[in-house]
């Protein structure tokens, strides 16, 4: 091919590439969108709404009086307002990724900096639990929670949730430390800080990015669990959001389309937002981090 | 170092006193109740405000949670093994397997305070374990066959009515199934997670002479054992022939306990059984095609009502509990107007002497569009929904076969998957023993 | 008096000590109080009574466990090879020099970005009767197709997964990509290669540890699936779509309420999933 029309080639391939991953991305996510700007009566037409409205996030927080008999449908099964999930779901996940990430910074700095008999076994323990597959302990988690008296209540949950953001904080800002170099440190030990204070004065402020992201990361862990909140919430009133959707689907019908579009859009655009403050990131958490055991 | 331990201790602390602190602060005697949502409203709203009125009379504190019909079983075990169960389920189910483990508290001086008589036989047994009374039944939820009248007329098969036997209803089913274009002949649920596919099975599995559970012992297991295996069978094959003709909507399988209420009422089924919770909702939310439907009785009708009112052992209030149980249904003609007649008779009154009072009423034309008298059905009535048959009384096995959703998968695998009935059955049978064996040993 | 060198040893434990204690809590001892579980039997309110090998027995003998793990697997390696397919080629998209692929490549990020549960409501609304997608085969004169009916749930639960999984791949192969010094392309170039050779070559070779990398820990993940098939289809219809996860969750808290058996069930599978990990954990050494 002559290089005008390879180039040209290049190009057609580009643009239908891309409006390819535009439509596969877009039309799958427009129906919810749609509705969730919609009111109640177009809630099920195709086309977008010719009123729209944002009410249905506003019921989210604050809901009318129309909105609760709407949702009058679900109400035994969700007896309150969407905010009470809403504040339930950031309460755990910030609970479980502040933790994480305190406990898994200092892992991640031990693992990045010492040298010590056993620290392999700690490296390939923080691995083996990065992967495993959670579902496994569901039964052993509930019993021993039950006996710890951590059964229904929301610490319990955020405890369990530790699971998930441990292990990926302790990898992740392992391979951030590693990256930071050693003579800001080494200077302040040097100036006759111990350890700890280099690491507190010096490291961390350098490393505030990586915190930062192994937070978003543990908080959207968490934020986004469904398992362990269905197995260790029995009152309503602690449920999270993922648990509150799943009463949304009754009888093979979507009840009160705008209430779940909107609390799903919601909850689908808190860690997206979080996760593009840190997009620079995203992939060095997720694999790098992992990587070079 | 300091300075992280103590900002994790105070972090801990806070939780945990955030979490503790409001229950410290509790005084009065407090009781946790638990209902089971029901499809009539004005139920949920009788029984709130008695027990409020009660509260306010003993001046205890009441905490009334209302769960969906499939949940409450599931949160309850839950609830049980986490120790902490409610104090009262009113309105609730199951009843045996905790009854079976000496969970409840015996409900003997209540039942004699209502006189014992004046409630129907059926009901006592459904509580009865051991020689004594563990729940009140609330009421009675018989099944009926409702019926598109317009569609009946348009099809010309009036005089088809009311069914005299099981198999008419696969004929009505099939002269009626598209009459009007998209109408199917018959709602029939096949869905795994809701009871109503089960009790809707069990009219014609009991009905066509199968059997569960005689006794409650391994050699009582009767699911596979010939006579009763054929009845089995015959149920099974009736629900596959109304599958594969395609007479009832092809989402069925997915259907869930409102499904054929929400079928009926969208008008996309000619003909359902279900209690009166669909003409309950038809009257209140559509009266025009309440007045095209009929209400007939089936050859073999089935109680739905296991919903009882119990108290857990574990209560710190037993006798405050047992009085607030014996308000609710102390004064009868209250809870006939209340709970019965407020809901369009989707329930029947427990006692003999309301149903008189309900019976004259009928007579007298008060509910149009029932068929036939509800006094005669109710004492038609042979099979309760959470009892084993022919047994009579509710049982671990059968109840948690119910709240499993295991018959229900039973049905799905034979009528949707096409599977061998035989091997099928075999298979349950054997599943159903296990679980007897497991909880009556042997 | 303690020596300075054991001290120095505590103390390096020390950092990592509570992370350490967690992790055996929450994983460790629950996978042994699994398995100690799964040889008895419990009623509700009872203490567990020892029961040999009678949830094993049932276990082996019943089509569930069959049923799963031939549904896990099937979901798990369609799922993640069409994942891989599609990350490649956007990742391969998205690496060319254009206008805007800054924009496309944050909008890639999103159904990852998106929760679990979140991707399954979007896809509620796809999946209805009156949904998206029904709407457009309307549009195009065909007949509204009944997603989660018995002969279309699995591909149904298999296309969740890869809308929301794909970005996954995407991501980590493009950082590949990126990694790949140009003066191996520019050198190919000097020598006469195509572009074709090139990505034989010099793309593919360089990239492959971290497709490997990126394939086992997603076939990890999507095989332990739970929230999108319990919002989807819980399973159904009859066990289509009965999963692993699925399946220890329902025999746990759904169908009999029967713990020990699901911690039966979950030890049963278990050495599946540990094979994998040993092999994930050898890649990501590597």
């Amino acid at each position: 091919m002559g290089k005008r029309t390879s180039r040209l080639f290049d190009n057609v391939i580009t643009v239908v590439g891309s409006v390819l991953l535009l439509l596969w991305i877009f039309i799958p996510s427009y129906w919810a969108f749609k509705t969730s700007i919609s009111p109640p009566e177009e809630a099920w037409s195709p086309l977008p709404p010719l009123r729209p409205t944002l009410e249905n996030y506003i019921n989210l927080f604050n809901p009318s009086p129309e909105a609760i008999i709407r949702g009058m449908g679900i109400r035994a099964a969700l007896p309150d307002p969407m905010i009470v999930y809403i504040t339930n779901s950031f309460i755990v996940a910030i609970t479980a990724a502040t933790v994480g990430t305190v406990l898994g910074a200092l892992a991640g700095y031990n693992l990045a900096r010492f040298n010590y008999r056993g620290k392999r076994f700690v490296t390939w323990l923080v691995l083996f639990a990065y992967v495993f597959p959670i579902f496994i302990l569901m039964v052993p988690i509930l019993i021993i929670f039950r006996e710890l008296k951590l059964y229904n209540t929301l610490h319990g949950l955020a405890l369990v949730h530790l699971a998930y953001t441990l292990p990926f904080s302790t990898l992740m800002l392992r391979s951030y430390f590693l990256g930071v170099p050693r003579d800001l440190e080494d200077s302040a030990l040097i100036d006759g800080c111990t350890r700890f204070e280099a690491l507190f004065r010096v490291t961390l402020p350098v490393s505030a990015p990586g915190l930062v992201t192994a937070f978003i990361f543990s908080f959207t862990l968490s934020w986004n669990d469904l398992l362990f909140a269905l197995i260790l919430l029995n009152s309503s009133r602690l449920y999270t959001i993922p648990v509150a959707t799943t009463f949304f689907l009754w009888g093979g019908e979507i009840v009160d389309p705008g209430g779940l579009s909107s609390v799903a859009i919601f909850a689908g655009i808190v860690p997206a937002a979080l996760y593009l403050l840190v997009q620079k990131y995203i992939v060095l958490g997720l694999i790098k981090g992992a990587v070079k055991a | 170092m300091r300075k992280i331990v103590v900002s994790l201790f105070i972090l801990l602390v806070t939780v945990a006193v955030l979490n503790i602190y409001p229950v410290v602060y509790a005084e009065k005697p407090k009781l946790v109740i638990w209902g089971r949502a029901t499809f009539t409203p004005p139920q949920m709203y009788w029984v709130e405000s008695k027990v409020r009125r009660w509260a306010q009379e003993h001046d205890v504190e009441v905490e009334i949670t209302w769960l969906a019909v499939a949940d409450i079983g599931r949160k309850l075990i839950a609830a049980v093994e986490a120790g902490s169960p409610p104090d009262i389920v009113i309105n609730g189910h199951p009843v045996a397997i905790f009854a079976e483990q000496g969970l409840l508290l015996p409900l003997d001086d209540v039942v004699k305070k209502l006189n014992e008589s004046d409630i129907y036989e059926l009901k006592r047994k459904i509580c009865t374990f051991n020689g004594h009374y563990y729940c009140i039944p609330n009421m009675y939820e018989v099944t009926w066959l409702h019926v598109r009248w317009d569609i009946v007329q348009k099809a010309g098969i009036e005089d088809m009515f009311p069914p005299k036997t099981l198999d008419e209803i696969y004929e009505i089913a099939k002269k009626l199934n598209q009459v009007e274009p998209g109408v199917y002949g018959i709602g029939l649920p096949l869905g795994l997670n809701g009871y109503d596919a089960w009790w809707t099975f069990e009219h014609f599995w009991a009905g066509f002479g199968g059997g569960m559970l005689s006794e409650r012992s391994v050699d009582g297991v009767l699911v596979g054992k010939e006579p009763y295996r054929s009845g089995l069978k015959r149920a099974l094959e009736f629900f596959r022939k109304i599958w594969s003709e395609e007479l009832t909507p092809p989402d069925s399988p997915e259907w869930v306990d409102a499904s054929n209420n929400i079928n009926y009422i969208q008008g996309t089924i000619a003909m359902t059984i279900n209690p009166l919770s669909i003409y309950y909702a038809l009257m209140t939310q559509k009266p025009d095609l309440a007045a095209k439907t009929k209400l007939f009785v089936l050859p073999v009708a089935v109680d739905c009502g296991d919903e009882s009112t119990f108290i857990f052992k574990a209560t710190k209030y037993p006798e405050l509990a047992k009085d607030l149980v014996y308000y609710l249904f102390e004064d009868k003609e209250d809870y006939r107007k209340g709970f019965i007649e407020s809901s369009y008779l989707y329930g029947l009154p427990i006692f003999r002497s309301q149903m008189k009072v309900i019976s004259e009423q009928w007579k007298k034309g008060k509910w149009p569009g029932i068929m036939e008298d509800p006094m005669k059905v109710v004492e038609k009535v042979k099979i309760h929904e959470t009892a084993a048959f022919p047994l009579g009384e509710r049982t671990t096995p059968s109840e948690s076969f119910r709240e499993g959703f295991i018959w229900n998968e039973m049905i799905q695998r034979v009528v949707i998957r096409g599977e061998d009935p035989d091997k099928v059955i075999d298979e349950f049978h054997q599943r159903f023993v296990e679980e007897v064996k497991r909880v009556y040993g042997g | 008096m303690v020596s300075r060198r054991f001290k120095n040893y505590l103390y390096s434990w020390f950092y990592v000590l509570p992370t350490v204690i967690l992790i055996i809590t929450i994983f460790i001892v629950p996978i042994f109080y699994n398995v100690w579980l799964s040889f008895h039997e419990k009623l509700i309110g009872r203490q567990p009574v020892f029961a040999w090998f009678r949830n094993y027995e049932r276990l082996i003998c019943s089509p569930v466990l069959y049923a799963s793990l031939i549904n896990t697997f099937i979901y798990a390696f369609t799922s993640v090879f069409i994942k891989a397919i599609i990350g490649l080629s956007v990742a391969l998209l998205l690496n060319r020099r254009f206008r805007g692929r800054g924009f496309l490549r944050g909008i890639s990020i999103l159904p990852w970005a998106f929760p679990s549960f979140v991707c399954a409501v979007l896809f509620w609304f796809n999946y209805a009767g009156k949904g998206t997608f029904n709407q457009i085969l309307m549009a195009l004169g065909l007949r509204p197709i009944h997603w989660l009916g018995y002969d279309t749930a699995m591909f149904s639960v298999i296309l969740l997964n890869i809308w929301h999984g794909w970005p996954f791949f995407f991501m980590g192969i493009l950082a590949g990509l990126q990694a790949i010094p140009i003066e191996l392309y520019e050198a190919a170039e000097v020598d006469g290669a195509k572009s074709y050779h090139k990505f034989i070559h010099i793309t593919l070779p360089m990239v492959k540890p971290v497709i490997f990398t990126v394939v086992l820990l997603s076939l990890m993940w999507t095989m332990g699936e739970f929230t999108q098939i319990y919002m989807t289809t819980g399973g159904g219809p009859v066990d289509r779509t009965l999963t692993v996860p699925m399946a220890a969750y329902k025999i746990a808290f759904m169908t009999e309420i029967n713990l020990p058996l699901a911690a039966a069930y979950t030890i049963v599978v278990l050495p599946i999933y540990l094979v994998l990990i040993y092999f994930t954990l050898k890649q990501m050494g590597e």
